[in-house]
């Protein structure tokens, strides 16, 4: 805010500033274009009064001339000539004329009768001038003088010479023409129309002649009027002084005042453009670099405008190239050097040809696989200004459940085919022996029968009636064993369907591992002797208090797997205490478990490699489900083992410890 | 295209021997001969000669398509059609052993009784395919 306040005073500065250069040189124009008109003014009213002048010596000096011309004109013929001479001008007081300097004739006569007679020559005042005029051999005139009539006036006096016998321009007498002041000023526009100047008239020497005194402090314009013995000077001035303002200062304010508020309100405007520009661009910034997602967009040229630091991020290894202006296919090549671009490797141009291809396409989502493990979904689109706008998503924990989905879909696939598998198998069996028993005409036991019964042979009947019965019960034994296969697997996807849904029970009560673990080793014994293994039971251990069936279950799992996958030697069914713990470890010789089978074989309806459940049968429910009854249990079955070292399933029970976990 | 007559069977089930045996000797009367395994029976390919190999799927050791892979690349039996039987139900698995060049494919369970007449009719089938070529 203060810098916006310090921008419009300085605006103020810079108009006031411009306002008074403005003014002062405006101020001065006006002073010379007054000036100029002033002089204007006075050489107009100079050339007035020498007009003027000039009038009244051509009257002066027409009557000079007829008198030279004719010595003896009458008064008459002076009269008529006088009058034409001085017909409108009213300045002109009255034209005497005195031959031998004695005023013969004066013209008005009224009121000037009293003059006629004077003798000049007695009036010295009068004879200076005189004898000047004579002495010029022109007219000269003087004044002003106080007249006899009242006001003062100027004379003009003409010399007239005229040849006679005894000399050549011999002087006859003087024309004297007496003009009056204020009517020769006044004709000449003294007191025009222009009443703001004020004028003055000075002689030679410096003596006011008409006009007003003291406009030497007005700095007046001054013009000079020389004719006939008259030396004056026209002083003329604004009456109120030179103006030292301009009639246009307040237009000029006004005028730069305007312009100050058009700047101000234009800077105001561009200030309020740039703060909303920046108000949006932050607000955009914010916007964007809240997204969860990496954003960013490239301009027509594919040069980066802006992108948040999401995108850096999820780009770490071209982050360094994320700079305005970079192109994006360089930016694309950094990441490339660096190995940021896990399916690139070992095929990057090609690599880059594609993406610069699907970058161009706009629309067209892709997946992309960093060196960091992570997978994006990549999504550009083209703006209507041609820029392209670019997200990040990240889409590893979507890729990572979709597998994980896609994994136990194929692991439940695979567990429904085994079952499938599984239960066709022992139906092959049911159904096959069962289509003999049905037609036992086909059997050679039966065939057999038949002849003896016809050769009546009662021995011989009997005999082949054992034959017949024997092939009956063994089809009835396959047929009953591959229904309690089937029970069995039965039995198995339910318990596991129980315990997903909560609702297997146990029967606790308190028994003896060691006993069930006899009477599980001497149900297998046979399975194990025929396999050339024998089966071990080691050790002693607690009673738990537990569901003997369902410790039976997982028992009889374990060491049936033990000795499934034994090849040779011994399984060693090993018992022990561990404080409040009871352990029951079976330990095989088989080929071991990866890391990798070891998470398998534990999951629901996980099972190890297809080749695996072929060899050895069964469809994998057997240590889920035991490891389930386990945790059921309060317990835990774990296995530790490596390839090729056999492996060793614990199972973790609590010690009986008394009457309270009964009564729990 | 001579009448099929001798057929040489490996399952490692021996339920499923049996019913077999007696479906194809007692029900028909093919000229039968039987394994546990798949390399027991390639020991006695020579020496038995099939027209016909009837093969289990899902074995130990050897299965029934690395037994049919094995064989066909003997190339004194590698014209020896292939009928395979297995418990696995899935179209997926007759589809990819028809590919893989089998005869045909027979579905665990089978009826005993109507076993012969099956491989017989497969059988012509692979005939008339000969015919035509």
């Amino acid at each position: 805010m203060p810098q916006i306040l310090s921008k419009y005073a300085l605006i103020v500065v810079a108009a006031i500033a411009v306002g008074v250069l403005l003014n002062v040189l405006d101020a001065r124009q006006h002073v010379v274009d007054q000036r100029a008109q002033v002089s204007q003014s006075n050489r107009a009213l100079a050339s007035a009064l020498e007009t003027a002048l000039n009038e009244k010596i051509l009257i002066i000096e027409g009557i000079a001339a007829v008198f030279e011309a004719d010595p003896n004109l009458t008064f008459a013929e002076f009269s008529r000539t006088a009058e034409v001479l001085l017909e409108n001008d009213e300045a002109v007081l009255n034209l005497a004329v005195a031959p031998d300097m004695v005023i013969d004739y004066v013209y008005p006569v009224q009121p000037n009768e009293a003059a006629i007679g004077l003798d000049l020559s007695s009036r010295p005042e009068f004879m200076v001038a005189i004898d000047r005029a004579v002495a010029a051999d022109r007219t000269i005139i003087d004044g002003p003088f106080p007249l006899v009539q009242g006001g003062e006036g100027f004379i003009a006096r003409s010399p007239v010479f005229v040849d006679t016998v005894e000399q050549a321009e011999s002087l006859w007498g003087v024309i004297s023409l007496v003009i009056d002041k204020y009517g020769m000023f006044t004709s000449t526009g003294f007191f025009g129309p222009d009443t703001d100047l004020v004028i003055s008239v000075q002689d030679a020497e410096g003596q006011l002649v008409f006009g007003a005194p003291g406009l030497a402090d007005l700095d007046p314009i001054l013009t000079s009027v020389e004719r006939n013995g008259i030396e004056w000077t026209i002083s003329m001035a604004p009456r109120l002084g030179w103006a030292k303002t301009s009639p246009a200062s307040a237009a000029i304010w006004a005028i730069v005042g305007a312009f100050a508020v058009v700047a101000m309100l234009t800077l105001r405007a561009f200030d309020w453009s740039v703060e909303r520009k920046e108000k949006a661009e932050t607000q955009l910034m914010e916007a964007v670099e809240a997204l969860e997602d990496g954003f960013a967009i490239y301009d027509s040229d594919d040069r980066l405008v802006l992108c948040n630091q999401r995108y850096k991020e999820i780009y770490k290894s071209s982050a360094d190239a994320m700079i305005v202006g970079e192109r994006f296919e360089d930016i694309l090549r950094h990441g490339l050097n660096n190995g940021q671009y896990k399916d690139a490797i070992g095929r990057e141009e090609e690599w880059l040809k594609h993406r610069l291809e699907l970058h161009k396409s706009y629309g067209t989502p892709m997946e992309q696989r960093l060196d960091d493990g992570r997978w994006l979904r990549v999504v550009e689109r083209r703006t209507p200004s041609g820029n392209t706008v670019g997200f990040r998503v990240d889409i590893t924990m979507l890729k990572a459940a979709l597998e994980k989905a896609e994994s136990a879909n194929a692991v439940k696939t695979n567990f429904l085919n085994a079952v499938s598998h599984e239960l066709r198998t022992p139906l092959t069996v049911v159904l096959g022996y069962n289509a003999f028993l049905s037609n036992p005409k086909v059997l050679p036991t039966f065939k057999a029968l038949q002849a003896k019964t016809a050769e009546g042979d009662i021995a011989q009947i009997e005999n082949a009636l054992d034959d017949f019965c024997n092939d009956v019960q063994r089809f009835s034994k396959q047929i009953d064993a591959s229904g309690q296969h089937l029970m069995t697997l039965i039995n198995g996807i339910l318990d596991l369907a129980a315990i997903e849904q909560g609702t297997l029970k146990l029967e606790r009560e308190v028994v003896s591992l060691r006993q069930i673990s006899e009477a599980v080793i001497q149900e297998l014994k046979p399975v194990a002797e025929k396999k050339g293994l024998d089966v071990a039971l080691i050790g002693q251990a607690s009673s738990v208090y537990a569901d003997p069936q369902r410790i039976k279950q997982i028992l009889f799992n374990l060491i049936g797997n033990a000795i499934k996958f034994s090849k040779t030697g011994t399984v060693k069914v090993r018992l022990s205490n561990d404080g409040e713990t009871v352990r029951a470890e079976i330990e095989d010789n088989g080929d071991g478990l990866s890391r990798e089978e070891i998470d398998v074989i534990f999951s629901r309806f996980g099972q190890l490699d297809m080749s695996t459940a072929r060899q050895h049968g069964g469809v994998g429910l057997g240590l889920p489900i035991s490891k389930e009854l386990a945790e059921l249990h309060g317990g835990t079955l774990e296995v530790q083992s490596q390839k090729g070292t056999g492996s060793v399933f614990c199972l973790k029970l609590f010690a009986f410890s008394g009457q309270s976990e009964q009564a729990a | 295209m001579p009448e099929l007559k001798t057929i040489l069977h490996v399952d490692d089930d021996e339920d499923i021997l049996e019913i077999a045996r007696m479906a194809l000797q007692l029900v028909d009367s093919f000229d039968l001969h039987q394994f546990s395994s798949g390399p027991a029976a390639l020991d006695s390919l020579d020496t038995v000669a099939p027209q016909l190999l009837l093969l289990d799927v899902m074995m130990p050791g050897m299965t029934g398509p690395e037994l049919s892979c094995h064989i066909r690349s003997i190339d004194r039996h590698k014209d020896i059609p292939v009928i395979f039987m297995t418990a696995k139900a899935e179209d997926s698995m007759s589809k990819e052993l028809l590919e893989s060049g089998a005869l045909g494919v027979i579905t665990k369970p089978f009826d005993p009784m109507t076993l012969g007449s099956q491989i017989r009719s497969i059988w012509s089938k692979q005939k008339n395919l000969a015919i035509h070529q």
